[in-house]
C-alpha cells in the first residue's frame, strides 16, 4: 500500500522581503487616455510614442482576453497600478542608488554577480531603471548597453528604436501585447556591432516591489551580423495578496551569423500574472538559442518565439517549468520556420507539484519556402503527486514535402526502482527524490552560467522541501 | 432544419494555428438508430446516406462508406469482458462521422479507421475508458491526394485503473490534400497504473500538401505512464536511391513506399475481402491474387 505525506512549503524569504511604497508614487490605477497620457509626459515621450500608446490603448480595449490557456479571472484590470514614479533618476553609479533600493538588489546578489561574472548590469525597480552599467572594455568595443528611454532620447540611437520598436510584437498581437504598447516603461536596449563577440554575459534584473502593480518593461536587443552576446534576465517580487500582474516584452533581432543566448530564471511571487511576450527575428546562418526557468508566478503564458526568416537559421529552447501548489504556468515555445534549411530544438521538462498546474504548448509551423527544414521536439512532464496537473498541448503545421520533423513528449512519475537504489546507497527519501527532480533538470542547469544554474538548483530544493510521495 | 456538426480539439490552444475545431452544417435528417447485437459472423455494413448504430459487445463489424455525402453515427458499448471490433473504411466523397465508445471492466476495442481520398471527410471520435484494466487500440491510416481534405480528431478519455490504450496512425499526403489528426489522451484523476501511447507517422510527397499534427496528452494522476510521438517528413533518400538502382522508376517508387506505409494499417483489418477492396481502391490491379499484404 503506498503512502503519502504532505509538508508545507518552507518560507521564500530569500524573495519575499519588501519595502512600502509611498503612495504619492503611485499613478491612479486603471488603464484609461488620460492615465496614459500622465505616463508619457512623466516619461518625455517623443510625440510618436506619445500616439503609439494612445493607439495601443484602442487595441487593447477592443481586444478579447485569449479564449484558452489558464484563467486570469483573477486579475482586475480596472485596478493594477501600471506606473509607479520613480525614487531615483537611472545611475551608473551604484553609490548613488537609494539605501533601500539598493539593500533589495543585494539582498539578491546583483551587485556581487556584476563584480564576478557580468560585463553589465541593468536593475529595474517597479516602473523604471535605477541602475545601469557596463564593463569599460565592453563599452570600447561598441557595444551599447542602456535603459530603452535613455536610448530613444538619444540622436545616436532614436531612431533604430523607432525602426524596432514593437514591429515584432506588434500591439495587435494579442491583448497584453497591446496593453504593454500603451503602457511600457523601463527595460533595457543592448546594440552589439557586427563582428563583436561578447562572451561574458549581460544582466537584467526585474524587481516589482509594489502592492497591487503592474511592470511592462521592454527589452529590445539588436545583434548584429557575426556577433554574439548572451543575456540573462531575472525578475522578482514579494508576495501580496492583492494580485499584480507582469505584461513585459522582449523583441530581439538577431544577423547573420549571429548568436544570442537569452537566458531567464522568472521567480516572481505567486500573485503575479506573467504574461510576458518574447519574440526574436534570425536572419541568414543566424542562431537564437533560449534557456528558460519558470518558477515563479500564480499564473503564466510564456511562448518564446523564434521567427527563422533567413536562409540555415537556427533556434534553440531549452526549458524547465516548475508549478507548485496555487500555480498554473502554461508555457512551452513557437517556431516559425520561414526559409530554407532551417533549424530549430525544444527541449522540455516540466514539474508539478502540491497541486500545481504545468502546461507545455507549442507550435511548430514550417512555410512553403522552408524546403530542407528540420525540427525535433522533446517534453517530458514528471507528476509528483496526484493532486497537481500536467498537460501537453503540442502542435505542428507542415507546408512542404522537403521538411523532416519529429515530435516526442512522455509523462510519468519518479521511478520507485531510483528512489530504492538512492536509498540503498544512503540518501533519505526526500534527498534521493530532490536529486532525481535536478537531475531531470539537467537540459537546463548545463546550460546556464554556474552561479544561476546553483540559484536554479536551490529553487528547486526549495519546492522540493516537504514533498515526500 | 439543418443542423452543426462540431468537432474540437479536446483543449484550445493557439488560434491562429486553426486546430481548435472544425464545423460542418448537415441537411436535416434524422436516421433511425439500428442496433447491432448477438451476432457471431462478422457484421459487414454498406453505408452509403445517413446512418447510426450502436453495436454491443462480442462483434466485429466492417463498414464501408461510400457515400457522396452522409451524416454517420455509431456507438460502440462494450461491457465487463466484452470484446468489439470494428474496420471504417471511408472512401466516400463529403462524410461526417461520429463515433463514441464505452469501456467497461476488462472490455477490449480495437479500431481501425482507413480513410482512402474522399474531397471532404470530419471523422470524430470520442472513447470513454471507464472500466479498470479496460483497452482500446487504434489503427488509422489515410491516403490524401488531390484536393482532399481530412479532419480527424480522436480523444480518448482514461478513467478506469490499469487501462491501457494505444492509437497508431499511418499517413501520405499527396498533390494538394490537407489533413489535420488531433489525438488526445486523456489521463483523469483515479486512472492509477494506466497507461497511453500515440503516434503518427506521415509521409509528404509534394510541396503543395498541408499538414497539421496535434498529439495532446492531457494528466490529473500521478501513477500513469503516457507517450506521444511524431514523425512528419519526406521520402527517405537512400530507400528511394536504392530502389532506383535496382530499375525502378522514381513515380513507381512513390506508389510502392505510400502502399508500404499504409500496409502496416491494412494488415490489421484481418478480413481478406475487405483487405482486397483496400488494395483495389489503393491501386493495385493484382489485389484479387493477394490475400493480404504487410
Amino acid at each position: 500500500m503506498k503512502q503519502k505525506t504532505q509538508v508545507a512549503d518552507i518560507d521564500r524569504s530569500l524573495y519575499d522581503f519588501r519595502y512600502e511604497e509611498d503612495a504619492t508614487d503611485l499613478l491612479a490605477s486603471g488603464i484609461t487616455p488620460e492615465i496614459i497620457r500622465e505616463i508619457s509626459e512623466e516619461k518625455g515621450d517623443p510625440d510618436w510614442m506619445r500616439d503609439f500608446r494612445l493607439h495601443s490603448l484602442e487595441i487593447f480595449a477592443k481586444s478579447e482576453m485569449p479564449p484558452w490557456g489558464p484563467s486570469v479571472e483573477g486579475l482586475d484590470l480596472d485596478n493594477i497600478v501600471t506606473y509607479i514614479r520613480p525614487k531615483s533618476r537611472m545611475n551608473t553609479d551604484w553609490n548613488n542608488v537609494p539605501e533601500n533600493i539598493k539593500e533589495t538588489f543585494e539582498r539578491l546578489g546583483i551587485p556581487q554577480a556584476e563584480r564576478e561574472s557580468l560585463a553589465g548590469v541593468g536593475a529595474q525597480y517597479d516602473s523604471e531603471l535605477v541602475y545601469h552599467n557596463v564593463r569599460k572594455e565592453v563599452a570600447e568595443s561598441g557595444v551599447v548597453y542602456t535603459d530603452l528611454e535613455s536610448a530613444m532620447h538619444d540622436p545616436r540611437y532614436a531612431e533604430m528604436i523607432r525602426t524596432h520598436f514593437m514591429k515584432l510584437v506588434p500591439p495587435t498581437d494579442h491583448k497584453f501585447a497591446a496593453l504593454h504598447g500603451a503602457v511600457w516603461s523601463g527595460g533595457s536596449f543592448v546594440y552589439v556591432p557586427a563582428g563583436v563577440r561578447l562572451e561574458i554575459p549581460l544582466q537584467s534584473y526585474f524587481r516589482l516591489n509594489a502592492k497591487g502593480a503592474g511592470q511592462f518593461e521592454h527589452t529590445l536587443i539588436i545583434v548584429e551580423d557575426d556577433a554574439y552576446l548572451h543575456f540573462i534576465e531575472g525578475c522578482s517580487a514579494p508576495k501580496y495578496y492583492e494580485a499584480g500582474l507582469h505584461a513585459g516584452c522582449v523583441e530581439l533581432y538577431v544577423g547573420k551569423r549571429a548568436t544570442l543566448r537569452y537566458s531567464t530564471i522568472e521567480n516572481w511571487s505567486k500573485n503575479m500574472y506573467n504574461l510576458n511576450t518574447k519574440r526574436a527575428v534570425v536572419a541568414e546562418g543566424g542562431r537564437i538559442e533560449w534557456v528558460s526557468g519558470s518558477f515563479g508566478s500564480h499564473v503564466s503564458y510564456l511562448y518564446p518565439m523564434s521567427i527563422l526568416n533567413g536562409r540555415g537559421a537556427h533556434a534553440e529552447f531549452t526549458g524547465i517549468t516548475f508549478a507548485g501548489a496555487g500555480q498554473n504556468l502554461d508555457t512551452g515555445a513557437k517556431i516559425v520556420h520561414n526559409a530554407p534549411e532551417t533549424s530549430s530544438h525544444i527541449d522540455t521538462k516540466s514539474i508539478s507539484k502540491g497541486g500545481g498546474i504545468s502546461t507545455f504548448r507549442s507550435a511548430v509551423t514550417v512555410a512553403e519556402k522552408a524546403v530542407g527544414s528540420r525540427s525535433s521536439v522533446s517534453c517530458e512532464s514528471l507528476m509528483l503527486d496526484s493532486i497537481s496537473r500536467s498537460d501537453t498541448v503540442p502542435a505542428m503545421d507542415i507546408r512542404t514535402d522537403k521538411a523532416d520533423i519529429g515530435h516526442e513528449a512522455k509523462i510519468g512519475r519518479i521511478s520507485d526502482d531510483a528512489v530504492f537504489y538512492l536509498m540503498s546507497r544512503g540518501l533519505d527519501e526526500q534527498s534521493a527524490r530532490a536529486m532525481i527532480v535536478s537531475g531531470f533538470a539537467d537540459n537546463v542547469s548545463k546550460e546556464l552560467p554556474l552561479e544561476y544554474a546553483m540559484e536554479m538548483n536551490n529553487l528547486i530544493r526549495l519546492e522540493m522541501t516537504g514533498s515526500i510521495g | 432544419m439543418a443542423t452543426t456538426f462540431r468537432s474540437q480539439l479536446s483543449v484550445p490552444t493557439f488560434r491562429w494555428l486553426g486546430v481548435n475545431g472544425t464545423e460542418r452544417i448537415l441537411p436535416a435528417q434524422q436516421s433511425e438508430n439500428v442496433t447491432i447485437s448477438g451476432q457471431t459472423d462478422t457484421v459487414r455494413l454498406d453505408v452509403s446516406e445517413d446512418a447510426a448504430y450502436m453495436v454491443t459487445g462480442g462483434q466485429t463489424v466492417i463498414m464501408d462508406i461510400h457515400a457522396a455525402q452522409a451524416y454517420l453515427q455509431t456507438h460502440l458499448q462494450a461491457d465487463a469482458g466484452e470484446k468489439i471490433r470494428l474496420v471504417q473504411l471511408f472512401h466516400g466523397e463529403t462524410v461526417c462521422s461520429r463515433l463514441t465508445v464505452d469501456l467497461d471492466d476488462l472490455a477490449e476495442v480495437e479500431l481501425v479507421q482507413i480513410y482512402l481520398r474522399g474531397s471532404d471527410t470530419v471523422s470524430d471520435t470520442e472513447v470513454h475508458m471507464n472500466g479498470r484494466k479496460s483497452a482500446f487500440t487504434s489503427h488509422i491510416g489515410y491516403l490524401q491526394d488531390e484536393e482532399s481534405h481530412l479532419d480527424i480528431n480522436l480523444n480518448v478519455i482514461q478513467c478506469g485503473k490499469k487501462s491501457v490504450s494505444d492509437i497508431d496512425v499511418r499517413g501520405v499526403l499527396r498533390d494538394c490534400a490537407q489533413k489535420i489528426f488531433r489525438g488526445t489522451i486523456d489521463f483523469q484523476k483515479g486512472a492509477s497504473g494506466a497507461s497511453g501511447a500515440e503516434r503518427e507517422d506521415v509521409l509528404l510527397t509534394d510541396e503543395t500538401v498541408v499538414n497539421k499534427t496535434v498529439p495532446v496528452i492531457l494528466c490529473a494522476e500521478e501513477d500513469v505512464s503516457g507517450t506521444h510521438g511524431a514523425t512528419i517528413g519526406q521520402l527517405d533518400a537512400p530507400a528511394v536511391f536504392y530502389l532506383q538502382s535496382r530499375g525502378i522508376p522514381e513515380s513507381e517508387i512513390r506508389e510502392l513506399i505510400a502502399r508500404t506505409k499504409l500496409g502496416g494499417v491494412i494488415r490489421h483489418i484481418c478480413d481478406a475481402e475487405t483487405e482486397r477492396t483496400v488494395w483495389r481502391l489503393l491501386g493495385r490491379e493484382d489485389a484479387d491474387a493477394t490475400e493480404s499484404e504487410s
